[in-house]
């Protein structure tokens, strides 16, 4: 097929900019390597991650345990719900579902996050979907501590002026599901995560961790976390959106090429759900791989 | 973090490797995107992939068609990458380039480059792969991830797409370049 050729011949006569040279494109590759490397992220029992600088955890960002949190906000439960605060589990599924997902199922998380968005909210940015069908292999050996991004989506959402965001993730630590208590020290990821107002709903027979911080910055933040086999899925939901802080120490050769408009909308006039609401999403089905 | 020590001789393996196949896979990578920008961040998810593999690769033999096939997936599935977020532009955006003015008769290589962005993306690559990269039927479906049949399917599909597209001017271009008027 000469014509094929030609065309393509044809084609690669358009000038090309000049190719990076050989140091430049290993420099890149090691740092790449290294982000990657740091996305299994050591610690913290919850994440709010995102993703090329906009990554970010909880424990990162200062999420600051809460002097004086606020009482959720009340909401007529749509499943059977009961939450008792520091008890131990006595409804442990008799097979949890796994932990293992690609990264693909942001697609899930994003259409049931966005379906629970609440009403007189816009959603204004989804973030985190990814198509990538690579599954972590269940071979794969993590430090204490360390946890596997598998799926993760953000979707931001507005009402009068403020806006906020609904967050889920699927994090892989190889580690088997939790008997006793949910709220103990032992499976929060760090000191900061053990203080944090805790208590334990169970809807539909499930064992939902919920916790909540509050910042001045971005008001209150709940996080629902339903342990797995070999991780945990976590919700959350943020009443306001923190700040984007540029990385300061950027190698010479990178190049912000779409820098932030530099607007950043107050939080929510309320949260945008309760702690209630926030684990009955934990608890969704659809959530799971 | 990389996957070598600083100055551990496999990087210099690595980058003579790179400098000798980054422009041709880059090139590939245009023709099937047809964006020199997209193509040069094809081409070094390709060889970053290639980096961390690197050490775990003992036939280098191989290393063409694994950054190949690297290339040709991450071009197929383009939106893996969660940061590529896609924004509406508005009318009048200062984002919008201005309207080129009209030249006239258009520039063949511009005809050709859109009519190969009108054919689906793995029918694209297939053409590609086989008449451009000079790959075989099985190099190509196991670059692709599929079987033998459905890579000479494809081609089929992809040729006939192009004649749709290009109409008499394909007849034309199966005359050598050197023939051309």
């Amino acid at each position: 097929m000469n014509e094929i050729k030609t065309i393509c011949e044809l084609v690669l006569d358009d000038p090309a900019p000049p190719l990076r040279d050989g140091a430049a494109a290993l420099a890149i590759a090691r740092r790449t390597t290294a982000r990657r490397n740091r996305l299994r992220v050591a610690g913290s029992g919850v994440v709010a991650a995102a993703v090329a600088g906009v990554l970010v955890t909880p424990a990162v960002t200062g999420w600051q345990a809460a002097s004086a949190p606020a009482p959720p906000p009340e909401a007529g439960p749509a499943m059977e719900t009961t939450a008792a605060p520091r008890t131990p589990a006595t409804t442990t599924p008799a097979k949890p579902p796994s932990a293992h997902v690609a990264a693909a199922h942001s697609h899930v998380l994003a259409a049931v996050l966005k379906a629970a968005v609440p009403p007189g909210h816009t959603v204004t940015e989804v973030d985190g979907l990814s198509d990538d069908k690579t599954v972590y292999t269940r071979k794969l050996r993590l430090k204490p501590n360390e946890q596997v991004l598998g799926a993760y989506t953000q979707v931001e959402i507005a009402a009068g002026g403020g806006e906020g965001q609904l967050m889920a993730a699927i994090l892989y630590d190889g580690r088997p599901y939790p008997n006793g208590d949910l709220c103990s020290p032992k499976l929060a990821g760090s000191a900061a995560d053990a203080a944090l107002p805790c208590e334990v709903f169970t809807v539909n027979g499930v064992q939902i961790k919920v916790t909540r911080s509050q910042n001045a910055e971005y008001g209150e933040v709940i996080s629902a976390v339903r342990y797995l086999d070999g991780g945990e899925l976590m919700v959350s939901s943020w009443q306001g959106i923190p700040r984007h802080e540029p990385d300061g120490n950027l190698p010479p050769d990178a190049v912000n090429k779409k820098p932030r408009d530099g607007v950043h909308h107050p939080p929510l006039a309320d949260p945008p759900l309760s702690a209630q609401q926030v684990a009955e999403l934990a608890a969704e089905p659809a959530m799971l791989p | 973090m990389g996957v070598f020590g600083r100055g551990d001789p496999r990087e210099s393996d690595f980058v003579a490797y790179y400098a000798s196949h980054a422009n041709q896979l880059r090139n590939t990578a245009y023709l099937l995107c047809g964006d020199w920008h997209l193509a040069e961040d094809l081409t070094q998810n390709a060889f970053t992939k290639l980096y961390q593999a690197w050490h775990r690769i003992e036939r280098h033999d191989v290393l063409d068609q694994y950054t190949r096939r690297v290339l040709v997936r991450a071009f197929l599935d383009e939106r893996r990458r969660p940061w590529r977020r896609e924004r509406a532009t508005v009318p009048g955006s200062a984002d919008l380039d201005a309207v080129a003015p009209d030249q006239g008769r258009p520039d063949e290589r511009v005809v050709l480059r859109t009519a190969l962005a009108r054919l689906p993306k793995r029918r694209r690559a297939v053409l590609v792969l086989r008449f451009w990269a000079d790959l075989s039927v099985e190099q190509v479906a196991d670059i692709l991830g599929c079987s033998a049949g459905t890579v000479k399917s494809q081609t089929a599909d992809g040729l006939a797409d192009l004649r749709q597209v290009l109409g008499g001017a394909l007849e034309d271009l199966k005359r050598p370049l050197g023939g051309r008027q």
